[in-house]
């Protein structure tokens, strides 16, 4: 980060990254730092000015965390969200198109990518590696140098260098997929020698696996401790699995319980990311339910839908993110997942479906396919 | 309170017992349960033989019996004090997401089409007269020809537009054909209310009608209809038609009524009043909260963008006004999302500088976007219109055309005499069925050719005698 402000900020923030997880901040530290953080980006970022003038909101107004608005992740299809210039990005992250090929990509400016990484790399360690192991990391996410664009690879990358033993791996590519052959014997190596691993990779990436290891009739019993990460959607690239029947398989496919899976769940529009609190708990001796767990430098609300209004305790809404360590772009991130609160977390229902007429009038995505058709004739 | 989604008059007493003691919840809230029957696909060639014995005895009796029962039983839902159109109208508002003002005026408009003026004139218009049911009608040449409808047809329902599924019924009764419905989650109780309002007017004529809900994709129930049924009518998503349609019998009558885009095109110059065009625009947006196939997702304003955005804002004003009289109904949170969705991308192309407008109601209540972009952008409904500015009905034609097999209905505004005539021909080469005033949009006269076809013809075929 160039910018003088910019950097004393950042520097405030890299302090609180290194909290431990389990000591959130109070409402006081995070209001002074996100108010300041608002205050960097209203200056610096004039799209995000621009949507908070709409809202009549102004740094002036906002005393509080809570009156700072929250972007949509559609408005990263639209406009470079960044608290400076778009060209002094240290990386640019897009999401990923859907299945049509035609919707635009939102772009998440990352001005300085070692915030990024210090966002990353505790909590990590705090969710996937709790008891402090060093293992082989074995990636079915492409390299980052495969996938530039990938948030996901970049952050695979970091974990596989920074957490992850000599051993670590990537064992798919983008033009090939997942290389079976060199997995199964990675996996019975480790079930061989005694050796837990991790596997890392996105959900419908492990429907495929599974699927073929069943084909196969293949399967390993994995030494204990090893464990899974899993994250994302299916977006229509495999068969759908509900998350307990995933862990189901994981079980039944590679030996690995429950509780040494975690789920993470990440957005290519914010710096910092959630993972199931199970294997923490676990090795805490903590039994509750399965959460997504709030790093201290997060606050994340649950909106109702229509009004994005708080939602009382308990209730299914749209998460909103505060994300301190999105310094360089924005702070406030308003989803389009449900989700309801829980005690340190919340449980992440999914994404709200595409919207369905209720009958004859036609949806809004098989209109565009019809459109998408037509023109890439 | 219980509606009933399920309206057997003829289940077999196993069945009836298992039912009696307790049904199946398909829906709950605010009060308000939607329960069915418990029907077991085993039970299903019972319920056949009795609809396909009734339609036997119906097929004996002038059609006017048809005719005098569906008017009894349209004038008990039309009366406001009836307990059954009470059970109706409480199931809209609280199982389809209806506000109560919404419901009380679909009800009150869409039940016009099932008296008994309405179904002579759509008999007349359709088939010739009510004679071609009832036996022969003379065609000249001393040839005579008779309408005839398979005994039974199974009809899926969607959930869009209330009363659809009492349509659907109407216009198989008219055709003597026996009708097993299965009614769409989103409105449970319509169909099987009605269905029971025709029972106690005329039961020879209620005996033709059953009525059943059951989960979409339950293939032992939809095989056993299937394997009996001689006409399919299916209203629905494309999807949900193509997985029937693969599983009915080859000889089966399969009629769809697939998903479909209806747009409105105006001309501002030719607008006697352009405030009134924009209510009518508004009314045609806001009615069924636009989840009708008939409800414009679009409109094209010919000329220039400011001309395109100032209609905009005019319809805006009238949209604002009707969330007061005729409020929007309940939104699902994708619903929401998809709405706060479109606002985002209008609302940050606008700061990017595109010179694109929106206009929006309080919270959700409606949105209007004026988007100077070429190309057809869909609604994601709930009253989101996307206003254009279209140069020459060339464009608007090279601009439907991606859409041109979902293409229904378009409402006109500001074109007369041969320019509306015009119009017409290059709409319908680009795959429109239906043009009409905008204020009409909603409401097609019962006799209208739904995406292009008779809504009795489609049903029957002809017996010709000659000689």
């Amino acid at each position: 980060m160039r910018d003088a402000t910019g950097r004393g900020i950042k520097a405030g923030v890299v302090d609180l990254l290194g909290q431990p997880l389990d000591e959130p901040l109070d409402d006081d530290a995070f209001n002074r730092i996100a108010v300041r953080i608002f205050q960097f980006q209203y200056a610096r970022n004039r799209p995000y000015a621009a949507f908070c003038d709409r809202r009549g909101v102004t740094p002036e107004s906002v005393a509080l965390w809570t009156d700072i608005p929250a972007v949509p992740t559609a408005a990263f299809k639209e406009v470079a969200l960044v608290a400076g210039d778009p060209a002094e990005a240290e990386a640019v992250f897009r999401t990923s198109g859907t299945t049509q090929g035609l919707e635009k990509r939102g772009a998440h400016h990352i001005l300085d990518l070692a915030l990024y990484h210090f966002a990353l790399i505790p909590n990590f360690a705090a969710c996937v590696l709790p008891d402090g192991a060093e293992m082989p990391m074995l990636s079915l996410v492409p390299s980052s140098t495969e996938m530039p664009d990938s948030s996901l690879a970049h952050m695979v990358g970091v974990v596989l260098e920074r957490l992850g033993s000599r051993e670590s791996g990537y064992f798919a590519t983008a033009s090939h997929g997942i290389d079976d052959g060199r997995l199964a014997t990675a996996l019975r190596a480790a079930a061989e020698s005694g050796t837990p691993v991790c596997l890392v990779g996105t959900s419908f990436a492990f429907v495929h696996c599974l699927d073929r290891m069943r084909e196969r009739g293949e399967r390993h019993d994995l030494p204990p401790a090893s464990r899974i990460m899993d994250t994302g959607g299916y977006k229509g690239r495999s068969r759908e699995v509900d998350e307990a029947e995933m862990r189901q398989l994981y079980g039944e496919f590679l030996g690995i319980p429950a509780s040494h899976c975690v789920n993470e769940y990440g957005m290519t529009e914010m710096c910092s990311q959630f993972y199931d609190s199970s294997l923490r708990d676990s090795v805490r001796g903590r039994e509750r339910d399965r959460r997504k767990l709030v790093p201290p430098w997060v606050r994340t609300r649950v909106v109702d839908p229509e009004t994005l209004e708080p939602v009382s305790p308990g209730t299914t809404g749209l998460l909103q993110h505060f994300d301190l360590a999105n310094v360089g772009s924005v702070m406030a991130i308003q989803t389009e997942d449900l989700g309801v609160a829980l005690d340190e977390g919340f449980q992440l229902l999914g994404r709200a479906p595409g919207a369905m007429p209720r009958g004859c009038s036609i949806a809004m995505d098989m209109l565009l396919e019809a459109v998408g058709q037509q023109q890439r004739r | 309170m219980d509606v009933m989604a399920s309206h057997l008059p003829t289940l077999p007493g196993e069945a009836a017992a298992r039912s009696a003691a307790g049904g199946a919840v398909v829906a709950e809230r605010d009060g308000v349960r939607a329960v069915a029957a418990l029907l077991e696909p085993g039970d299903v060639p019972a319920v056949c033989d009795a609809l396909e014995a009734a339609c036997r005895r119906l097929r004996d009796l002038p059609v006017g019996r048809v005719i005098d029962a569906v008017d009894a039983a349209a004038r008990r839902l039309r009366d406001p004090a009836d307990p059954t159109r009470r059970e109706v109208a409480g199931s809209l508002t609280a199982l389809s997401g209806l506000s109560p003002a919404m419901a009380d005026h679909v009800l009150a408009r869409v039940s016009q089409d099932w008296l008994a003026p309405a179904l002579h004139g759509l008999l007349d218009a359709e088939l010739g007269g009510a004679e071609a049911v009832d036996g022969f009608i003379r065609r000249g040449d001393g040839r005579r020809a008779r309408a005839i409808a398979p005994a039974l047809g199974l009809h899926v329902f969607s959930g869009n537009v209330p009363g659809i599924s009492v349509t659907s019924i109407v216009r198989a009764l008219l055709v003597k054909s026996a009708v097993i419905g299965k009614p769409a989650a989103g409105e449970p109780a319509m169909a099987a209310a009605f269905a029971r309002l025709l029972a106690e007017a005329d039961p020879d004529v209620g005996d033709c009608v059953a009525v059943h809900y059951w989960t979409g994709g339950n293939t032992g129930l939809e095989d056993a209809f299937l394997a009996r049924a001689g006409l399919v009518v299916h209203y629905g998503g494309e999807d949900a038609i193509a997985a029937l349609r693969a599983r009915a019998r080859p000889d089966t009558r399969f009629v769809e009524h697939g998903p479909r885009l209806s747009f409105a095109i105006i001309d501002p110059a030719g607008l006697d009043d352009p405030a009134a065009a924009a209510r009518d625009l508004a009314v045609a947006t806001a009615l069924f909260d636009q989840q009708g196939c008939v409800s414009p997702q679009l409109a094209w304003i010919l000329g220039p963008p400011a001309d395109a955005a100032a209609f905009a804002e005019r319809t805006a004003d009238a949209l604002r006004d009707i969330q007061d009289t005729l409020p929007r109904g309940r939104l699902d949170a994708a619903e929401a999302a998809a709405i706060h969705q479109l606002r985002t991308h209008a609302e940050f192309r606008a700061i990017r500088g595109d010179d694109i407008r929106l206009w929006t109601g309080e919270g959700l209540s409606f949105t209007v976007i004026a988007d100077p972009a070429p190309g057809i952008d869909p609604s994601c409904l709930n009253r989101t219109l996307i206003v254009k500015a279209i140069d020459s009905i060339d464009s608007l034609v090279r601009q439907l055309h991606p859409a041109r097999r979902y293409l229904q209905t378009a409402g006109v505004a500001g074109f007369h005499g041969n320019r509306l005539l015009e119009l017409a021909t290059r709409l319908g080469d680009a795959g429109v069925t239906r043009i009409t005033p905008v204020h009409e949009m909603p409401w097609p006269p019962p006799d209208w050719r739904h995406d292009g076809r008779g809504p009795l013809t489609e049903l029957i075929h002809w017996l010709d005698l000659e000689g």
